[in-house]
């Protein structure tokens, strides 16, 4: 039985949830103030300085501000906001716009928001958006935005065909989120590495994710093409709509990095090539760092804080080696200093005490009737979402779980699959010939017929296959 | 005075008084003020590496280099020769302190569309005439907050003959000297200094990288990524702030905006999100100049009659206060009458 995949996708709702900012700010009383909170490493953190090679092996250097070790506030702005907008349905605010067809390396190219036309020399196809274009942020006549627009702010292109001012695009940040330092009793030098492979060019071992809409991976199913290869025909899986918002799955660092040095295939000409990195250690806790409310409607700061603390269950991920193990945070809240804004009297008052109440809030996570006392509208969570977001980074039994990439190997991702055998094992009703259109449940049955000559195929049927995905489909937020 | 009831020849009667207030700031976290050039740093091609033997070169970018958005920089002659040294702006202090008394004493009503349209001319001139409506709307309540902060600051307008009735200079005046690290660090990069040439030299700088990655496949998205200068946390510069016929409420304002300045509410430059722009007041102190028989001030009682032998040119010709820096919050109260 083959281990998952480290990463899996959370699916987009039908549309996007928007209000307008009028409609956010009349949610309820304002906040402003700030959190002091600390970040603990549950597996050691890695953000990238400067990388340095070697002989035999390469050093990553964490990175530093004025020469100290650092978590920059944008790593820690990213992994939250990357869940906010997962948890209310909110837009797509960074995406690659296009991803071409390329000689030899992707076949069928394709774009994030718009149709995209991929000529090649013997297949022409007109690729639809591979994320609904509701998602894609924009500066629309009604003047809606998302919740993660609201609170973190935005610069955004104009609604097609409108015109509109720089200050209609652009939104000031809520959200205040400072950097993270951590002292040298904490920083792990070089103890722990990723795997890379030696080699003459700048190939990496697993390099930076390529999604190709070639296969069924990255893509949800669409089509099959007949490919002719060496005088063989092969099917090729074309996809068109992303799967949803990739997350990293949590997991023993020690145990993933084990298995890529033992039980992973090396070539001698492209030998394991570690790179060592400096890490804030396992158990080890940063210094406090502040992230500041701007005038927040009360059931926003609360959900903010929530997402910050998103239940026993869930912990969030961010930095370097997100696949290997690397990365599970959680963090602690010290204090809270706060006041509430008084839109009549308006001279705000000095920040007060305001630990003891916004540490309650964590204990709320994701009690609907604990949140109906905050306040906070239901309707703003997609609850799928939330779901699935608790399987991938669900923290329960991470480390009786072994996440490891599909290796380049017979039966796996180097498995080309002859048009013969797919003629063979697909459903009864369903012709196949050359650009067969196809449907989730067909594409999946043959997925699952396949699975014996190739397990990647269908990105789905090989997570929902693998070894612990019992423990995964059991988790709940 | 016009329709609004708002008296806009401030200095009719001629200036009486003035408050001069000097801060230390310190940033308590790295500080962006971007001046809009670019510069650039070159980097060797190496397998396996990133971020290693970086070149800066102090003007903008060619084909092969990475861009790198400045710092606020200016010149000056030194030896009878050009030197670059880096300052805050005093319009980044201005601006701060202007958008976050307007965000916060403003009534709501008047915090929006409260900007000038671009141009006079049609199809413009609707706007004017709402924006000026606007203006007068909110210069005619005395509660709106809105007069506190054009006297202070100013008012503007690109119609000239609307000029005429309301507009004029603001009271507030701000200075700030440059920052003045005598053995400041070329340009930090994850702890390793800059080579190549690193420009000004009179404050510690640091090189901030942005990086977003792409929701869909948490690759590098492509065209996100951004280097920026900024200066170090505990970098120290002076400002000064010079109110001319000062009232009781504008001390009132300052004791608001020095508590705001160190909680962190009120930040200055580019990047808040971030969580840049955070600085704080180390050192302060307030003194009043008043020519004799100028109009009593409210709370005159916490000011203490300072030495006549300051070297402000003031000195001999105006009587000399002191407000202690303990003293400053009691004139808050003043502020309820704008709002």
């Amino acid at each position: 039985m083959h281990n998952p995949n480290p990463f899996d996708f959370v699916p987009f709702a039908d549309r996007p949830f928007l209000k307008t900012p009028e409609e956010y700010d009349a949610l309820g009383d304002h906040l402003s103030g700030y959190l002091e909170i600390r970040l603990k490493a549950l597996t050691p953190v890695h953000i990238v300085g400067y990388q340095e090679p070697g002989e035999r092996e390469g050093a990553s250097f964490m990175y530093r501000q004025d020469g100290r070790p650092c978590i920059p506030a944008a790593s820690i702005r990213g992994c939250l906001r990357a869940f906010l907008e997962a948890l209310t349905s909110g837009w797509v605010s960074q995406a690659t716009p296009e991803y071409p067809k390329l000689y030899r390396k992707r076949h069928v190219g394709f774009s994030t928001f718009e149709s995209f036309n991929s000529r090649g020399r013997k297949q022409v196809r007109v690729s639809p958006p591979a994320v609904n274009p509701f998602f894609k942020p924009e500066a629309r006549s009604d003047k809606k935005i998302d919740v993660a627009s609201y609170l973190m702010g935005m610069v955004v292109e104009p609604q097609s065909g409108t015109q509109a001012k720089h200050e209609a695009l652009a939104r000031k940040a809520k959200i205040w989120i400072e950097d993270v330092f951590f002292d040298k009793e904490n920083f792990l030098d070089r103890v722990n590495w990723v795997p890379d492979i030696k080699h003459a060019t700048e190939d990496s071992f697993m390099g930076g994710a390529k999604p190709s809409a070639s296969n069924w991976w990255y893509l949800q199913p669409s089509e099959i093409w007949q490919r002719s290869v060496k005088g063989h025909l092969i099917a090729e899986f074309i996809g068109d709509k992303f799967w949803g918002r990739k997350f990293y799955y949590h997991q023993n660092h020690q145990s993933c990095i084990d298995f890529y040095k033992n039980k992973w295939k090396y070539s001698s000409s492209r030998p394991l090539y570690p790179i060592r990195m400096e890490c804030l250690a396992k158990d080890a806790s940063t210094e406090m760092f502040r992230i500041y409310f701007d005038k927040v409607p009360y059931p926003l700061a609360c959900l903010l804080v929530l997402i910050l603390f998103p239940g026993k269950n869930i912990r969030h991920k961010l930095g370097y080696g997100k696949s290997y193990g690397y990365g599970s945070i959680e963090f602690s809240l010290e204090s809270a200093r706060l006041r509430y804004d008084d839109v009549e009297s308006r001279i705000p008052t000095s920040l007060l005490d305001f630990t003891a109440e916004s540490q309650k809030w964590p204990s709320y996570a994701w009690d609907l009737k604990k949140l109906n006392e905050l306040k906070l509208d239901e309707s703003l969570i997609d609850w799928q979402a939330l779901s699935q977001l608790a399987k991938t980074l669900g923290w329960q039994e991470h480390d009786k779980l072994l996440f490891t990439y599909p290796p380049f190997d017979k039966k796996y991702f180097m498995q080309p699959v002859e048009f013969d055998d797919l003629k063979e094992n697909a459903p009864d009703e369903v012709i196949v010939k050359n650009r067969t259109t196809f449907t989730s449940t067909p594409a999946r049955q043959i997925a699952v017929r396949l699975f014996d000559i190739k397990k990647p195929i269908h990105f789905r049927q090989y997570q929902e296959t693998a070894q612990g995905w019992n423990i995964i489909a059991q988790r709940q937020p | 005075m016009n329709d609004t009831g708002y008296n806009n020849r401030i200095f009719a009667e001629g200036v009486h008084g003035v408050l001069r207030v000097n801060w230390t700031l310190r940033c308590e976290t790295p500080l962006a003020i971007r001046n809009g050039l670019f510069i650039s740093y070159e980097e060797p091609k190496i397998i396996k590496g990133r971020g290693l033997r970086l070149k800066f070169k102090w003007k903008a970018p060619d084909e092969t280099d990475y861009e790198v958005a400045a710092l606020h920089f200016g010149y000056e002659i030194e030896n009878a020769a050009l030197q670059p040294f880096h300052f805050v702006p005093a319009s980044s202090v201005r601006g701060a302190l202007r958008s976050w008394t307007i965000n916060h004493l403003v009534h709501p009503n008047f915090r929006k569309d409260m900007t000038p349209p671009e141009h006079e001319d049609d199809p413009e001139e609707k706007k004017q005439k709402a924006y000026l409506r606007k203006i007068k709307a909110a210069l005619s309540d005395p509660r709106s907050g809105y007069r506190l902060v054009t006297s202070l600051f100013g008012l503007a307008f690109e119609t000239r003959e609307v000029a005429k009735d309301l507009a004029h200079a603001g009271r507030l005046r701000i200075e700030t000297e440059k920052f003045a690290h005598a053995h400041a660090k070329p340009i930090a990069i994850n702890g390793i200094l800059a080579d190549g040439e690193v420009g000004p030299h009179n404050a510690n700088r640091q090189m901030t990288v942005r990086n977003p990655l792409d929701r869909m496949t948490h690759a590098s998205k492509e065209g996100g990524l951004h280097h920026f200068l900024e200066f170090c946390a505990g970098e120290n510069f002076t400002a000064q702030l010079s109110i001319l016929n000062p009232q009781s409420s504008d001390i009132g304002l300052i004791s608001l905006w020095v508590r705001e300045i160190n909680d962190g509410m009120l930040r200055i430059g580019a990047l808040s999100n971030l969580g840049r722009g955070r600085v704080a007041v180390t050192d302060q102190s307030y003194g009043l100049w008043q020519r004799p028989g100028a109009p009593k001030l409210n709370g005159f009682e916490h000011f203490v009659t300072a030495k006549n032998n300051s070297d402000d040119v003031l000195a001999g010709l105006w009587q000399n206060y002191k407000l202690p820096v303990a003293a400053l919050s009691k004139f808050e109260a003043y502020l309820q009458e704008h709002v």
